[in-house]
C-alpha cells in the first residue's frame, strides 16, 4: 500500500486489514484519496514547475559556467603559453612514442626549425642526454632516453642537440614523464643551450690544470735545492726545464743584459723535446731595436702572435718561422730594482693565447731566477765572510791580539788567552772582570783611560782608543793599544764594547827613540839655522871692511892693474855679500820664522828703487831698462817694502844678468781690488836668453838653476828665485815664468796688499830723485860747510868708526854716548840726522826717539807758522846690531824712519844720508864736495893707508888668527889727512872701556848676573869685532 | 831657570877662553899701535 494512502486510512481509522465500514466512512475515504490525487497533482505540476525553471536554471548556469570555463582556459592557455614563452628554456613536449606534441618558441630557435616541421618527428634524432650514448647512424637511439614509465624526472648537463644544420649544441636536459591513469602519456622536456658554461667549464678546468702544474713548478722550484745552491749555471737550468714543463712552452731560455746594455746573452735555454740545454747566443740591441726599445719599458711581452707583433715581428724572419715559434712570452728579470735580463717562452704550434696565470707564472719564474742570483751572490758574500773570518782568525791567532768582550747591561767581560798572555798570564790565571783591567792599569794612565770610555759611552767621541800601561805579571808595564766599537741590539736593547788588545810596547821604545832622535835632528837643524844666520852675520862684518877697503882704493889714484885687481876684489865681496844675504834670508825662510811687516810705503818709490839698483848694471851692457805703474794704484799701501824692493831686485838683477842686448821692462799693475785688499801684479820681462822648459820645471826650488853651466857662467847660490817664491808665497801671492830659449824670459807675480789709509800726506820721505838719474858712486871729501849729524852711540870704538865714516862724507858729527844725552843735545841743536843705536845705558835709543817725538809733537808752533808747515821732523835712523825681524818694526814703532844694520858700509850710509838729508843739506854737502879739487882728495893718505897696511900686513908679528887685519885696514882708511891717528884712537878707546866691560862680565858670571853679562857681553862684541878681534867677540856672543 | 842656570854655568867655561882671547887682543892691538907709532 501506498505510504500516503496508508496515512489517509490511518487518519480514518482503518487499515488495509478491514474495510471501510460505512459508506461515509467510504466516501471520506473516497474524498481523501481524491484529495490526495488532487494534491498529487498540485505538487505534481509544483514540481514540474520548479524542475523547469530549474532546468532553465540549470541552461543558465550551465551556459554561464561554458562560458566563464571557455575564457579561464583561455586565460591558463595564454598564460600557459606565455610562461612557456618566457620560460628562456626550450621546452618540449612528445607523446608516449618521443614523438613531438608541440615546443615553445625557445625550442624552435635550438631546433632551428619551426614548430610545424618539428611536430611529430621523434625527440630521439634530434636530443641526446649525453655525449656517451651518441651513436654514428642514428644520433640519439632509443635507448638513450631514460625509460619514462618510472615516472621520475631525467636530468642530465650533458645533454647534446643536433640543429637543424647538423651542429651539435651542449644542452642541460630535464625529462618528465606525463602518465593518466597509469598510463603514460607522452612527457615534457625542458631543455637549455649550455654552450658557453660548457666552455667556462672547459676553460676553469685548463686553469686548473695549470694551476695545478703551476702550483707543482712553484713547489717543485721552491724545494729545488739547485736554486739556491749558489752555482747559477744549475739554478738557470732548473729554471727553464720547470718553466718549459709547467706551461707546455717548447723552449724558454735566460737573457742577461751585457754589462753597457748594448745586448743580451743567454744565459741557458731549454727545450722541451730534446730536454736539452745551451748557452751562449747574444742578441744585440743594434740589431733588434723595438726589441730592446720594449724591454727598456720593463714590461711583459706577451706576444700571441708573436710572427706579427711589432714587439716581436723583428725575430719573425731569421728566427721565429724557422723554428715554428708562434707565440712569444718574455718577462723581465729584476734583481735590486733593476731589470737585468728577460726570461723568454718561445711556443711551437699553434697560436697560443697567454692566459693572465701563465703571465703571473712567468714572473714567478723570473723572480726565481732573481732570487737564484742573489742567493749566488749571497753565497759569495758567506763564503768571502769565511773567508774573512777565517783570516781574521788566523790574524788574530798569529799576530798576538788579544780580544775584549764587554756586555754593558750585564757588566760581564770577556777577555781571551791573548789578552792574558800579553799580560804573562795563562787564561785561568786571570777572571774575565773589568776589575781585572782596570786594576792593572798604570796610574799615571787610569784616569786619561777611563776618561776615555766614559767619553766614548756618552757619545762625546766616535771612537774608543786608548793607548795606555798595563801591569805585566813581571812587574814592568806594558804599552797597551785599545780599541773598541760599541756594537747595539736595538731588539734586545742590549749595547756591548768588543775591541781589541795590541801590545806596542816596541812601537812606543821606538816612537820615544825616534822622538829623541826628532828632537836632537830639529836642535842640530835649529843649531843649524842658527849656525847660518850668526856665521852669515859674522862673516859680514870682515866683508863689510873688504868692501869698504876696496871702495876707498878705488877712489886712489891706481894704475890699470891695480884698480882692475880692486873693482874685482869689490866685486868679489859685493857678490859674497849677497850670498851671505841670501843664505841668511834662506835660513829664516826655512826656519819659518821670516814674517812680513805690515807699514805704509810709497808704491812708486819702492819700484823705482829697486829698478834703479840695476842700471848702473844695465847701463853697463847697454841694456834699456824701462818701468812703468799702473795709475789706478794708490800711492801708498801697507806692506813690507823691503821685502817687495827684495824680489824686485833679484828678478830685475837676474834679468840684467841674463840679457845680452835689448831691454828689461817691469810692469806693475792693479789686478784686482776688493774692500781693503789691494792685488798687485808685477812683472819682468827681458830679452835675454831665456829658460828651458825643463829647467823651469824646477827653476824656483833652492839651489836650483837653469843648468850647471848657468851657475859656472853666471854665478850665483841659486837661492835667489827660491826666496823670491817664498816672500811672494808670504805676500798671499803667487809667481809664474814664461820663457823659451832664446826669447828671453816673463817672471809674473802677484802680491797682496792692504789699503794705507793713515797716510794722509806722504810719508817721511827722503830727498827724492828723479827717474834715470844716476845714483851717485863718488864720495866725496867733506868741505868746510858740513852737514850736522848727531851720531848717539856709546859703544865708543863702533863711535869712532861712525865718525870716520861720516866725516868721510863730509858731515859735522855730534856724537852721544846714550838716549838721555841725545835728547839733551836735540834740545839745543837742530840736526839734519840722528844715527841713533839701539841698546844703550841710562837710556835705549827707542825710548830716547819716543821722547824726542813727544817733544815734537808738544813743541809750540812758531806764530808765523801753519799747519802746511810743521815744525820739521828730524830724521832718525835706528843703528841696529842685528837684522833681526821685529827690530825694524820696534825702531818704527818708537818714531824712527830707518835703520841701518851694524857693521855698514860706507856706500850704506850714504845711501842713508841720501835717502833722508832735506834735499837743500844734500846740494850742500853735495856741492861742497863736488867744490873740492881731486888734489883736495885725500887720496896719498888713502894710498899710505893701504899701503902702511899692507907693509904691516907684510911684517906683521901678531898672530894672524888674533886680530882680523882687514878691520884695522878698514879703519885706518877712514883717517883724515890733519887728524889724529884714528886707528891709535879707537884702539886705546878700545883698551880703555874694554877693561871695565871685561870685568863686569867675570863679575857677571861669578853672581850669575845674566841680565848684565848679555849687556856687558854685546857692548864688547860689538867693539871687539869692530877692530877685528874676532875670536874674542864670538866668545862674547856667546856668553851675550 | 834650570835652562838659565846651566848656561851661567856654561858661561863659566867660555870665561876662560875669553880671558885668554881677550889679553892676545889687547896685546896685538898694543903692538899694531907701537908699530904705527914707529912708523910715523
Amino acid at each position: 500500500m501506498h505510504s500516503l494512502l496508508a496515512r489517509q486510512l490511518k487518519r480514518l481509522s482503518l487499515d488495509g486489514e478491514y474495510p471501510p465500514p460505512s459508506p461515509e466512512v467510504w466516501g471520506e475515504l473516497l474524498e481523501r484519496i481524491s484529495r490526495s490525487y488532487q494534491e498529487a497533482d498540485q505538487g505534481h505540476a509544483l514540481l514540474e514547475r520548479s524542475l523547469a525553471f530549474s532546468s532553465e536554471e540549470m541552461r543558465n548556469l550551465y551556459a554561464q559556467l561554458k562560458q566563464s570555463s571557455e575564457t579561464q582556459l583561455a586565460q591558463e592557455r595564454n598564460k600557459l603559453q606565455a610562461v612557456l614563452h618566457a620560460l628562456g628554456d626550450g621546452l618540449c613536449v612528445v607523446d608516449a612514442e618521443w614523438k613531438i606534441q608541440m615546443m615553445n618558441h625557445q625550442a624552435e630557435q635550438l631546433f632551428g626549425e619551426p614548430a610545424q616541421a618539428l611536430v611529430g618527428r621523434p625527440a630521439y634524432r634530434m636530443i641526446s642526454p649525453g655525449p656517451e650514448e651518441y651513436r654514428e647512424d642514428c644520433l640519439i637511439i632509443d635507448a638513450t632516453l631514460p625509460t619514462l614509465s618510472s615516472g621520475e624526472p631525467y636530468r642530465t648537463d650533458d645533454g647534446l642537440l643536433v640543429t637543424a644544420d647538423g651542429q651539435l649544441v651542449a644542452i642541460s636536459l630535464v625529462v618528465t614523464p606525463m602518465i593518466s591513469y597509469g598510463v603514460v602519456i607522452g612527457a615534457v622536456l625542458v631543455f637549455r643551450d649550455i654552450t658557453r658554461e660548457k666552455q667556462v667549464e672547459r676553460e676553469r678546468q685548463q686553469t686548473e690544470g695549470v694551476l695545478r702544474r703551476i702550483q707543482s713548478g712553484l713547489s717543485e722550484l721552491a724545494k729545488s735545492p739547485q736554486i739556491y745552491s749558489g752555482s747559477l749555471q744549475d739554478a738557470f737550468q732548473t729554471v727553464t726545464r720547470v718553466a718549459a714543463e709547467c706551461l707546455h712552452t717548447e723552449r724558454v731560455s735566460i737573457w742577461f743584459f751585457t754589462g753597457d746594455r748594448s745586448a743580451i746573452q743567454c744565459a741557458d735555454l731549454y727545450q722541451l723535446v730534446t730536454r736539452e740545454h745551451s748557452q751562449g747566443m747574444a742578441l744585440s740591441a743594434t740589431d733588434y731595436p723595438k726589441y730592446f726599445g720594449e724591454l727598456a719599458t720593463e714590461r711583459i711581452v706577451a706576444a700571441d702572435d708573436a710572427q706579427m707583433d711589432s714587439r716581436t715581428a723583428e725575430f719573425a724572419t731569421a728566427y721565429l718561422a724557422p723554428l715554428g715559434i708562434t707565440s712569444m712570452l718574455d718577462v723581465p728579470i729584476r734583481s735590486e730594482g733593476k731589470m737585468i735580463g728577460v726570461i723568454c717562452h718561445e711556443h711551437i704550434g699553434p697560436r697560443r693565447r697567454w692566459t693572465l696565470e701563465e703571465q703571473h707564472f712567468a714572473a714567478s719564474i723570473a723572480n726565481t731566477v732573481a732570487l737564484a742570483i742573489e742567493a749566488a751572490d749571497r753565497r759569495k758574500v758567506e763564503q768571502a765572510l769565511r773567508t774573512s773570518e777565517g783570516r781574521l782568525t788566523t790574524t788574530v791567532q798569529s799576530t798576538n791580539i788579544g780580544i775584549w768582550d764587554w756586555d754593558l747591561n750585564s757588566n760581564s767581560v770577556y777577555l781571551s788567552p791573548e789578552w792574558k798572555r800579553q799580560l804573562g798570564y795563562e787564561d785561568y790565571e786571570l777572571d774575565n772582570t773589568f776589575q781585572e783591567w782596570e786594576s792593572r792599569v798604570h796610574p799615571e794612565d787610569h784616569d786619561r783611560s777611563l776618561g776615555a770610555v766614559e767619553a766614548y759611552l756618552s757619545g762625546q767621541v766616535s771612537a774608543l782608543e786608548i793607548e795606555h800601561r798595563l801591569l805585566h805579571k813581571d812587574g814592568s808595564y806594558r804599552w797597551i793599544l785599545a780599541r773598541g766599537t760599541m756594537i747595539k741590539n736595538e731588539e734586545e736593547s742590549s749595547s756591548r764594547i768588543v775591541g781589541i788588545h795590541i801590545d806596542v810596547t816596541d812601537r812606543k821604545v821606538a816612537e820615544e827613540l825616534l822622538r829623541q832622535a826628532k828632537d836632537a835632528a830639529e836642535a842640530a837643524s835649529r843649531a843649524k839655522s842658527q849656525f847660518l844666520a850668526n856665521m852669515s852675520h859674522e862673516i859680514r862684518t870682515p866683508m863689510n871692511g873688504v868692501l869698504g877697503l876696496a871702495e876707498l882704493l878705488l877712489r886712489c889714484s891706481l894704475g890699470d892693474k891695480e884698480r882692475h885687481l880692486s873693482e874685482s876684489i869689490h866685486r868679489s865681496g859685493t857678490v859674497l855679500l849677497a850670498i851671505i844675504n841670501d843664505i841668511l834670508d834662506f835660513s829664516k825662510i826655512e826656519a819659518g820664522k821670516l814674517q812680513l811687516e805690515t807699514t805704509p810705503f810709497e808704491v812708486r818709490r819702492t819700484i823705482q828703487e829697486a829698478v834703479d839698483l840695476s842700471g848702473p848694471a844695465a847701463e853697463k851692457k847697454q841694456l834699456k831698462l824701462s818701468w812703468k805703474i799702473d795709475d789706478t794704484i794708490p800711492l801708498y799701501l801697507l806692506g813690507d817694502p823691503t821685502r817687495l824692493r827684495q824680489i824686485l831686485v833679484n828678478l830685475v838683477g837676474n834679468a840684467v844678468k841674463f840679457t845680452e842686448r835689448g831691454l828689461i821692462e817691469v810692469s806693475v799693475m792693479l789686478e784686482r781690488q776688493k774692500g781693503e785688499q789691494y792685488e798687485l801684479s808685477v812683472s819682468v820681462k827681458d830679452t835675454g836668453i831665456g829658460i828651458s822648459l825643463d829647467a823651469q820645471a824646477n827653476i824656483f826650488e833652492a839651489f836650483s838653476q837653469a843648468d850647471g853651466s848657468t851657475t859656472r857662467k853666471y854665478g850665483g847660490t841659486g837661492l835667489g828665485l827660491a826666496i823670491v817664491k817664498q816672500l811672494v808665497i808670504l805676500m798671499g801671492g803667487d809667481i809664474e815664468l814664461q820663457s823659451a830659449p832664446g826669447e828671453g824670459a816673463r817672471f809674473r807675480f802677484t802680491a797682496y796688499f792692504r789699503r794705507c789709509g793713515m797716510v794722509q800726506k806722504p810719508l817721511p820721505s827722503p830727498a827724492t830723485r828723479s827717474v834715470g838719474e844716476s845714483q851717485p858712486t863718488d864720495h866725496r871729501l867733506p868741505g868746510s860747510t858740513a852737514v850736522k849729524i848727531l851720531l848717539v852711540e856709546d859703544n865708543p870704538v863702533n863711535r869712532e868708526v861712525a865718525s870716520g865714516m861720516l866725516e868721510t862724507l863730509n858731515c859735522h858729527i855730534d856724537t852721544a854716548e846714550n838716549g838721555r844725552e841725545a835728547v839733551a843735545a836735540l834740545q839745543t841743536t837742530e840736526y839734519a840726522l840722528v844715527f841713533m843705536d839701539c841698546q844703550m845705558p841710562e837710556m835705549d835709543g827707542l825710548t830716547a826717539t819716543r821722547l824726542i817725538r813727544e817733544r815734537e809733537a808738544n813743541a809750540e808752533i812758531p806764530a808765523n807758522n801753519t799747519a802746511h808747515c810743521p815744525r820739521r821732523r828730524v830724521p832718525i835712523v835706528a843703528l841696529t846690531a842685528h837684522a833681526m825681524q821685529g827690530d825694524r818694526e820696534l825702531c818704527l814703532a818708537a818714531g824712527m824712519d830707518d835703520y841701518l844694520t851694524k857693521p855698514f858700509t860706507l856706500a850704506q850710509l850714504e845711501h842713508v844720508l841720501t835717502r833722508w838729508l832735506p834735499k837743500n843739506d844734500r846740494e850742500k854737502r853735495e856741492g861742497d864736495s863736488a867744490s873740492a879739487t881731486p888734489s883736495e882728495k885725500p887720496v896719498g893718505s888713502d894710498q899710505s893707508a893701504m899701503a902702511t897696511r899692507e907693509g904691516k900686513l907684510n911684517g906683521s908679528m901678531v898672530e894672524p888668527t888674533v886680530i882680523d887685519q882687514s878691520a884695522l885696514a878698514a879703519i885706518r882708511a877712514l883717517q883724515r889727512p890733519g887728524h889724529p891717528d884714528i886707528l891709535a884712537r879707537i884702539v886705546s878707546q878700545y883698551v880703555e872701556t874694554s877693561r871695565e866691560m871685561v870685568e863686569r862680565i867675570r863679575r857677571a858670571v861669578v853672581s850669575k848676573d845674566a841680565a848684565e853679562l848679555r849687556a856687558s857681553a854685546h857692548r864688547l862684541k860689538s867693539s871687539s869685532a869692530q877692530l877685528g878681534a874676532l875670536d874674542l867677540a864670538a866668545d862674547c856672543r856667546e856668553l851675550e | 831657570m834650570i835652562g838659565a842656570s846651566q848656561e851661567l854655568d856654561r858661561a863659566g867655561e867660555v870665561l876662560n877662553q875669553f880671558d885668554q882671547h881677550y889679553e892676545a887682543a889687547c896685546a896685538a892691538l898694543q903692538e899694531e899701535l907701537a908699530k904705527g907709532r914707529a912708523a910715523a
